[in-house]
């Protein structure tokens, strides 16, 4: 348990970590000692993308009130760090 | 009505009406097995796509999957007992006796079912049938021993050894059992029982995580019952925090603030992602358990799937959700 429960504890609490796993989760698990068997590799991937989802979802939120979307969206999502991976 | 799980609801009423049973018990042993069944039917007939899985016609462990039913609705009901839950049944005198007695005829139910079964088999497969569900029957009632303990469940180990004795063991049988009717190889049958295990523990912890985000008079957290978030809360957190859940923890059972907020602050700390992320890993094990030829039609595969689906959007909506949620003041 110990493992999975740091691993996404550190990925809600810094986003710094949280986007490194989204670039390369290997590496970024060896670089903070971290060991994770194969299934757990898969789930914490699906959570990534989750995440992801609900980034997308907040974003769409804000850029409802502030800018039509078809404008502004193609402007915000390259410069974005979470999104620039999609 | 799915045809399999008529067939095996079909088989239990045959039993029940086969045995010298005064009419109105058996009417209601019958229609207790059938509502259990229509809460969730899904897992129902595991025991066939386990034997299909295996190679046999699933037709074959229609018997294991009737006494299997049979156990689950007698530790539904009993489990109801425990929680309190028969308080809310209005005009039985003793409601609690009354139910008590239901199950016991359910576990008889289950016995002559799992007796008929037995009948059909090999003498190995018949000593292995009947040393397996009683076997798990005596692990889940264990299991249920350390959850009614004064300290009940109190530790990150005690609630794990608590899912995983209760709902893996059981989920574990269900589809063991179902091969079982199929085949004797032991190397197999573990494997099967590997993929039942998870799938049992990931359906647990979506009941457990429902149990404490989702605000019910008999939740989890109404009830005081202390489950994953709080123990992720209590290794992960700040000791501040967890200091502060044990307080409002202390407060659930009669404060509903106290249970909203003890929600925001697992929410805040990470708890429904963590529990999300063990249900994708027990699912993502099940899947692992199996060899391409333990389920060369992809029965089991396509069964678990369509679960994990179900799961999975259930609990991305859950996710998304989380950045929408104020943040506690505290």
């Amino acid at each position: 348990m110990k493992d999975l429960s740091t691993v996404i504890y550190k990925l809600v609490h810094d986003p710094q970590f949280r986007h490194q796993l989204q670039n390369d989760l290997h590496v970024s698990l060896s670089q903070h000692d971290i060991v994770l068997n194969d299934a757990e590799l898969e789930a914490i991937l699906e959570v990534l993308e989750m995440l992801q989802e609900g980034d997308e979802v907040e974003l769409n939120q804000a850029l409802k009130y502030s800018a039509p979307t078809d404008i502004f969206w193609p402007a915000i999502k390259p410069a974005h760090p979470v999104l620039r991976s999609v | 009505m799915d045809p399999a799980l008529h067939s095996v609801l079909q088989y239990l009423d045959n039993i029940i009406a086969s045995a010298p049973v005064e009419p109105n018990y058996a009417q209601c042993l019958s229609q207790v097995h059938h509502r259990v069944a229509e809460a969730d039917a899904r897992v129902l007939t595991l025991p066939l796509k386990a034997c299909e899985a295996a190679g046999a016609e699933n037709a074959r462990a229609i018997p294991v999957a009737a006494a299997w039913h049979g156990l689950r609705t007698a530790a539904r009901i009993l489990d109801d007992v425990e929680d309190g839950h028969h308080r809310a049944m209005d005009g039985a005198p003793h409601p609690a006796a009354y139910l008590i007695n239901l199950a016991t005829g359910c576990i008889a139910v289950a016995n002559l079912a799992l007796n008929h079964a037995a009948s059909k088999l090999t003498p190995a497969q018949r000593l292995a049938l009947l040393w397996r569900f009683n076997q798990t029957m005596a692990v889940m009632a264990g299991a249920q021993h350390l959850d009614l303990a004064e300290s009940g469940v109190a530790t990150a180990d005690s609630y794990w050894r608590h899912v995983r004795e209760k709902s893996g063991a059981f989920l574990g049988l269900a589809v063991q059992g179902g091969a079982l009717c199929a085949m004797d190889d032991e190397k197999a049958l573990a494997r099967y029982y590997e993929f039942g295990y998870n799938v049992g523990v990931a359906l647990q912890l979506v009941n457990d995580f429902n149990g404490f985000f989702t605000e019910e008079p008999l939740s989890d957290l109404a009830l005081g019952k202390r489950t994953l978030p709080i123990f992720f809360i209590e290794e992960q957190a700040p000791s501040s925090v967890s200091g502060s859940i044990r307080v409002l923890l202390a407060r659930a059972h009669h404060d509903s603030d106290a249970r909203a907020r003890i929600r925001r602050i697992a929410r805040r700390w990470g708890a429904d992602v963590y529990m999300v992320a063990e249900i994708l890993r027990h699912h993502a094990q099940a899947r692992r358990s199996l060899r391409p030829s333990d389920d060369p039609h992809h029965v089991l595969r396509r069964w678990s799937n369509e679960i994990l689906k179900m799961h999975r959007s259930s609990l991305a909506h859950q996710i998304v959700l989380r950045s929408t949620l104020p943040l506690p003041s505290s």
